[in-house]
């Protein structure tokens, strides 16, 4: 999952980015208000962490920019500023949650994950297509209640697929959640990754968990429960 | 009784009306009263003249002439001077030798007696002794009083007289030089000339007496409507007191349009320090806490990696800092809290409540729940936008946390404030001792970090505008936080 942080503040910058990479987000940094609006606009991001008061552009148009343009992926708003005239405000504009500083990495990336998988209109921490279940917080997958022990990326791979399930994922989309802008990319790398997730999940070859669709991408194809289903 | 602009606008107008009447009438008295006697001193003294050329002296006594005596007559007639019953006008020539009437309109030979009836008789000695400035000018007519005949209890009369004296030798040629002085009196009574003059004064008193009420009901009408701008202008600043409005706008006449630009001052200069005093402290809780919450991103960070978490000096920097941020945040809250404020618009609470409605939907997207509102647009409060925001914010928030499927908001009118309940479906309040709930600092949920405090500052911005809050059971069985509001 590829999520921005807009935050003038270097150190807090460092820290949630540096945070979020250790829980397993790909990231993406901006230190002023008009950086972070050409990211949010221009990169294939699939959340945002704002900060409020930011210079040349302030989060809150930030946060209107990027609803004008018909992207709905999920916003956090970060501030100092601890009240509901703010709140009501950031929300209204269009951001999703809401979080007054100081902030614990741990609370932001267990917000983002849970605003992730809402998104997609799962309401529990773990997605469950049977017989594969992927917990979102302990970041475990499970066949048939059996343990099955992944990669780093492995897991990103399947936690994108399994989050988006039913959708076509391309291949380029998976590789910018997988890896920052500036990084070489090598779209082999993807099908290596899809591959041993198929020998992983499917030992029989009897599942088909992941079906690719030559020149547009990958889907999740497994029945999943997901009572409240947005897309 | 100078209380009111229109009992002080009535009073001076009374006054000066009053006195003004006054005044006029005293002149118009004099005036009528010199016209008056102007006129019957001209007439008398034509009259006098005229007269005196009709008598002669023949025989030894005064007559008019056979050729004379119809046109004299006429003229007597015309004159009215022979009506003398009343001693009204009469004219007569008083012997200074014999010391009685020796001529008259009425009569020419008459005793003593008759013509003190039918004559009022005047201090002869007195005209005849008085020098003459202009010898041969015609008479010169005066007002006098009468001298009543003694033994009489006539009182003396006003008269306008006008008296000649002439003198003669009655028996020219005889040798003697001795001249008899007579006085010719032509007189008419002013008696009567007086109650002309009060009876005019009466129906002059009557006139001005109803210009009066007319003019006091005009000043009635038109301190109405002089003070009637003003009456508007004090309507206006009660409505922005009542928050009704937010500045003067209607049209006044120019005396008020001064005091319209003070008080939209005013009330422009009060807005402005409110906004001053709440940007300078968002300012002071930016910076504060924006350093602090970098400090804790340094504490957390990788330089600190080879201190164990539980290091006892990292640990106790982290719990002060901590605290100072919640101290922060909880004196700033205290002081964004707008005191009672005569200049506030009451506003109604239901745009606002279903904002945050949305909002709350939002922050509590995991559960599924409903939000009622039953509160009309007509539901209004007099406080701060930011404050209301704050408090139904506060309230909702621990109402959507705790509640099971419900949320209901409803507002009635008590009296002059504003009663609103938030209910819920959830546990409700511990039954023993709920009020503590609403002291500073007392958690209600500590299991969810800083809303504990939601209830302790929606008591502080409640009691800042003198209303009140009520820890009750809703009909839900759950909590009911019950707010009076100022209206």
């Amino acid at each position: 999952m590829r999520v921005l942080i807009v935050e003038d503040k270097a150190p807090i910058r460092e820290q949630l980015a540096s945070d979020l990479k250790k829980s397993g987000f790909t990231v993406d940094v901006a230190a002023d208000g008009a950086q972070g609006l050409y990211i949010a606009t221009e990169y294939p991001i699939d959340i945002a962490v704002i900060d409020l008061g930011l210079p040349h552009v302030t989060g809150l148009e930030i946060i209107k920019n990027v609803r004008a343009k018909g992207l709905e992926y999920p916003i956090v708003t970060l501030t100092v500023r601890d009240r509901w005239e703010t709140k009501v405000e950031v929300l209204e504009a269009g951001a999703d949650d809401y979080l007054v500083k100081p902030i614990h990495s741990e609370e932001l990336s267990a917000r983002l994950r849970a605003l992730l998988r809402r998104t997609q209109g799962w309401t529990q921490s773990e997605l469950n297509c049977p017989p594969v279940r992927l917990n979102l917080t302990e970041q475990r997958v499970y066949v048939d209640d059996e343990e099955i022990t992944l990669t780093a990326y492995e897991y990103r791979v399947l936690e994108h697929l399994m989050m988006h399930a039913g959708q076509v994922i391309s291949k380029t989309h998976l590789t910018d959640s997988l890896y920052e802008e500036d990084t070489d990319r090598d779209s082999n790398v993807i099908e290596v990754f899809i591959r041993r997730l198929r020998q992983k999940l499917d030992k029989n070859d009897t599942l088909k968990p992941i079906e690719t669709l030559r020149g547009r991408g990958y889907r999740f194809t497994l029945d999943c429960h997901r009572p409240n289903t947005q897309k | 009784m100078m209380g009111s602009l229109r009992s002080r606008q009535l009073v001076s107008g009374f006054t000066i009306i009053v006195v003004g009447i006054l005044i006029l009438g005293a002149m118009l008295r004099l005036n009528i009263y010199q016209r008056k006697t102007d006129a019957i001193i001209s007439e008398l003294e034509s009259t006098s003249y005229n007269l005196l050329g009709f008598i002669e002296f023949q025989d030894g006594k005064f007559q008019i002439s056979e050729d004379n005596r119809k046109e004299a007559e006429v003229f007597i007639n015309a004159r009215q001077l022979a009506q003398s019953n009343n001693k009204e006008r009469f004219a007569y020539i008083w012997s200074m030798d014999e010391q009685k009437v020796v001529w008259s309109t009425v009569d020419n030979e008459l005793d003593k007696e008759s013509a003190t009836s039918l004559f009022a008789l005047f201090n002869f000695e007195e005209i005849a002794n008085k020098p003459r400035t202009e010898p041969y000018t015609s008479p010169k007519a005066q007002s006098m009083d009468s001298v009543p005949p003694p033994g009489s209890n006539e009182a003396p009369a006003p008269y306008m007289v006008a008296a000649q004296k002439f003198a003669f030798n009655l028996t020219p040629g005889q040798g003697s030089d001795e001249r008899s002085e007579f006085i010719f009196i032509v007189a008419s009574s002013t008696k009567d000339v007086g109650r002309e003059i009060s009876d005019l004064i009466m129906v002059f008193a009557i006139l001005f007496f109803v210009s009066v009420i007319l003019i006091l009901i005009a000043q009635l009408a038109s301190s109405f409507w002089v003070v009637a701008p003003i009456r508007d202008f004090e309507e206006e600043v009660r409505d922005i007191e009542n928050g009704n409005k937010e500045l003067i706008t209607n049209e006044y006449p120019d005396e008020l349009v001064p005091i319209k630009n003070t008080i939209n001052a005013l009330i422009g200069h009060e807005k402005g320090q409110k906004q001053r005093y709440k940007d300078s402290l968002d300012d002071l809780a930016h910076s504060l806490k924006t350093p602090l919450a970098a400090i804790q991103s340094h504490l957390e960070g990788d330089h600190f990696h080879d201190i164990p978490p539980d290091h006892p000096g990292l640990a106790g920097v982290a719990s002060e800092m901590e605290y100072m941020q919640e101290i922060i945040s909880r004196q700033l809250r205290k002081a964004m809290v707008t005191t009672d404020n005569a200049i506030i618009m009451a506003q109604p609470i239901r745009p606002l409540l279903t904002r945050l409605a949305n909002t709350m939907k939002k922050v509590h997207r995991d559960k599924d729940f409903e939000i009622r509102i039953n509160v009309d647009e007509y539901s209004k409060c007099r406080m701060d936008s930011e404050d209301l925001m704050e408090l139904f914010g506060n309230l909702l928030n621990n109402a959507c946390k705790f509640c099971d499927k419900l949320v209901e908001v409803s507002a009635y009118r008590d009296n002059d404030m504003l009663v609103v309940d938030i209910d819920d479906d959830g546990m409700g309040f511990p039954s023993e001792n709920p009020s503590k709930l609403l002291k500073r600092g007392i958690r209600e949920d500590s299991k969810t970090e800083g809303q504990g405090i939601g209830l302790a500052v929606s008591t502080e911005i409640v009691s800042a505008v003198n209303g009140r809050i009520e820890l009750l059971v809703s009909p839900y069985v759950g909590a009911r936080v019950r707010l009076h509001l100022p209206v």
